[in-house]
């Protein structure tokens, strides 16, 4: 009955004042990760709207579908901010498909750590998962101290490895590369040879290579592998939380960031609105509700967080710029000299 | 006479064409659009990519890609791959259809069910079952070791003896229904006149069981065959990324290196393969009596 009496008060307002309505809602197109369509739509967009009166349409799609329709619109975009791995914003920034922000038009960019600003501007990361060493808690009570242990002869036919099309896999790059040299991580990203040797080192400890994140999250949760270099927080904690015997370590040479980040699409409609949502999401209220939700470290340092979870100038930053460039080849060499 | 004559020859003519444009022939077109839309136009982009060399047209792609002692290394895991699969499921299934052509009408349709059964489901559940019953804990290694073979579990999970004998169990319905097809054709008497005449079981079996039932093996080694060298889904499942074929270098070709002339290479090795083992097959299943025993 309620809902009748709703719709039909609804539909004559519609009919009764259809321009004032119209005039009045001012409406945008947020494009982001499928993975986080409920948390948005459920809480972070109602809480947007009910503070600006706006409307919001969020579109949940990989980052890859996120960049073709902003390809495909660059002439007229329907979207407004979009929220893009990082990789994957580095080819719309080098296409110019996004605007960059400024502390003027986004309020909320004076509140986050620096780090969390890209590129002078460009994008914006509002939030950095955390990249380290996963195990399994029955089959390694004490943990994984540092990523060096891996190559122990006590991991023997215990390790799972993602391959290199996972984006994880760049950071174990450097960390091979780093242990190799001694190099610290800005520089030993860059020393690729060291890193392949050492990988190759690592061989023996391996008990499968996957490319499938699932595939290698089995094994770790059967205690198959006891651990997995390159795994990241928001599927670690959040198993760690379902009571699943996993966690995440924080070794002592460091951890790595995979940023996410959000942007304002160049030439969209809307474009304050979009500035204001962007500043929404760096708001400590929705900067916690990541926090909790996906153990991902906020860019707003106010936000209060549990334990494992790290800021984000504590991490590695990579140039993923390198990475992007060189991936290709380096899957074949991984499946020449790594994995064959 | 000659115009009795003229009739007749326009009758029969009129009735060929009759035979050349039978509307039943219509029923096709449905089914042959399909098979340009599926097969011929993707088939025809594949080998567009794989002899496009430069600005023109050889096989580049293919010296190139077979000189290199790496993918020759691909190309040795899928012909042993698939040879090995084709083995395991050539035995285990003539044994099955073998039980199954000689068992009672309950028996055999009871052992009909238990491999057409599995058919209904996915390849994927399949797969995932197989990774259940090969964990270290699981029902392969617990049986090793309750009689006896094994002290500790065998590393069996991503190992390659459990790509071969899970694969060899997913495609076995393949190679037992083509061959208990023939089984059931061959009367039990000759079996009884064989051994009437002196032939030991062993004899009868090989001089003349196997033989009649040749064309059905061959088909069953074809499909199996064909099937496991094409294989992407169950050896990505059973063995991750660590094995490679031929059909996972063609997926990450495309999917993941964005190299589409690199996969049209590979997808037509794979293809060549693939009918070479037809074409052999077919050429055993040919061949006469005589030749076949000789």
């Amino acid at each position: 009955m309620t809902t009748r009496r709703h719709f039909l008060i609804g539909t004559a307002a519609l009919l009764g004042a259809p321009a004032i309505v119209r005039a009045q809602t001012k409406e945008i197109v947020v494009g982001g990760p499928g993975g986080m369509a409920g948390l948005m739509r459920d809480e972070i967009v109602p809480a947007f709207e009910k503070r600006t009166g706006a409307k919001v349409l969020f579109e949940g799609s990989r980052s890859v579908v996120n960049l073709q329709k902003l390809q495909t619109n660059k002439d007229k975009p329907t979207m407004s901010v979009v929220m893009m791995d990082e990789d994957i914003m580095l080819r719309a920034g080098g296409e110019g498909l996004i605007a960059p922000v400024t502390p003027a038009g986004v309020k909320g960019l004076s509140k986050i750590v620096p780090v969390a600003i890209a590129k002078d501007g460009m994008w914006v990361r509002y939030k950095t998962p955390r990249v380290a060493v996963a195990f399994n808690s029955t089959r390694v009570p004490a943990g994984v101290p540092t990523w060096a242990e891996l190559w122990d002869p006590k991991y023997r036919g215990k390790l799972a490895v993602p391959h290199m099309s996972l984006t994880s896999t760049a950071n174990v790059l450097t960390i091979a590369s780093h242990l190799e040299t001694g190099k610290p991580f800005q520089e030993a990203q860059y020393d690729v040879d060291a890193g392949f040797k050492k990988l190759r080192a690592l061989k023996p400890n391996v008990m499968a290579f996957y490319n499938n994140g699932q595939q290698g999250q089995a094994l770790l949760e059967q205690g198959e592998a006891w651990a997995i270099p390159g795994e990241i927080t928001s599927y670690v904690l959040l198993r760690k939380g379902e009571g699943v015997k996993i966690d995440l370590a924080a070794p002592k040479e460091g951890s790595f960031g995979i940023p996410s980040c959000v942007a304002e699409v160049k030439g969209a409609p809307n474009p304050e609105l979009a500035r204001e949502f962007i500043t929404e999401l760096l708001e400590a209220s929705a900067q916690k509700l990541f926090a909790e939700r996906y153990f991902d470290s906020p860019a707003n340092p106010s936000t209060p967080v549990g334990p494992g979870i790290m800021s984000p100038s504590e991490m590695f930053n990579t140039d993923w710029e390198f990475v992007s460039k060189n991936r290709a080849a380096w899957i074949e060499r991984f499946d020449r000299e790594v994995v064959a | 006479m000659t115009a009795i004559a003229g009739n007749v020859g326009g009758g029969v003519k009129r009735a060929a064409l009759r035979r050349r444009f039978d509307p039943l022939a219509l029923l096709a077109i449905p089914a042959a659009a399909y098979f340009v839309v599926a097969l011929v136009f993707p088939l025809g982009r594949l080998l567009l990519d794989g002899f496009s060399d430069g600005d023109g047209v050889g096989i580049g792609n293919f010296t190139r890609y077979l000189s290199d002692p790496y993918n020759l290394g691909v190309v040795w895991n899928t012909l042993r791959y698939g040879a090995l699969v084709t083995i395991v499921a050539a035995i285990g299934g003539y044994a099955y259809a073998y039980t199954m052509a000689r068992s009672g009408p309950k028996m055999q349709m009871l052992l009909l069910i238990a491999i057409v059964l599995p058919m209904t489901t996915s390849v994927i559940v399949k797969a995932f079952g197989w990774l259940v019953l090969l964990r270290s804990n699981g029902l392969v290694n617990q049986l090793l070791m309750a009689s006896g073979i094994v002290r500790e579990p065998l590393p069996l999970l991503f190992s390659q003896p459990g790509l071969i004998v899970g694969t060899a169990s997913i495609l076995l319905p393949y190679m037992v229904l083509p061959i208990f097809g023939v089984l059931r054709q061959i009367h039990p008497d000759l079996l009884g006149a064989a051994a009437t005449l002196g032939g030991s079981p062993v004899y009868c079996f090989r001089k003349v069981i196997l033989p009649l039932s040749l064309p059905g093996l061959i088909a069953g080694i074809c499909f199996v065959f064909s099937m496991t060298v094409s294989a992407y889904v169950i050896p990505s499942l059973l063995t991750g990324a660590g094995f490679k074929t031929l059909s996972k270098v063609a997926a990450d070709s495309y999917l993941v290196i964005l190299n589409p002339v690199r996969g049209a290479t590979v997808s037509l090795i794979l293809l060549v393969i693939a009918f070479a083992a037809v074409f052999l097959a077919g050429r055993v299943v040919n061949r006469k009596p005589g030749q076949a025993r000789a």
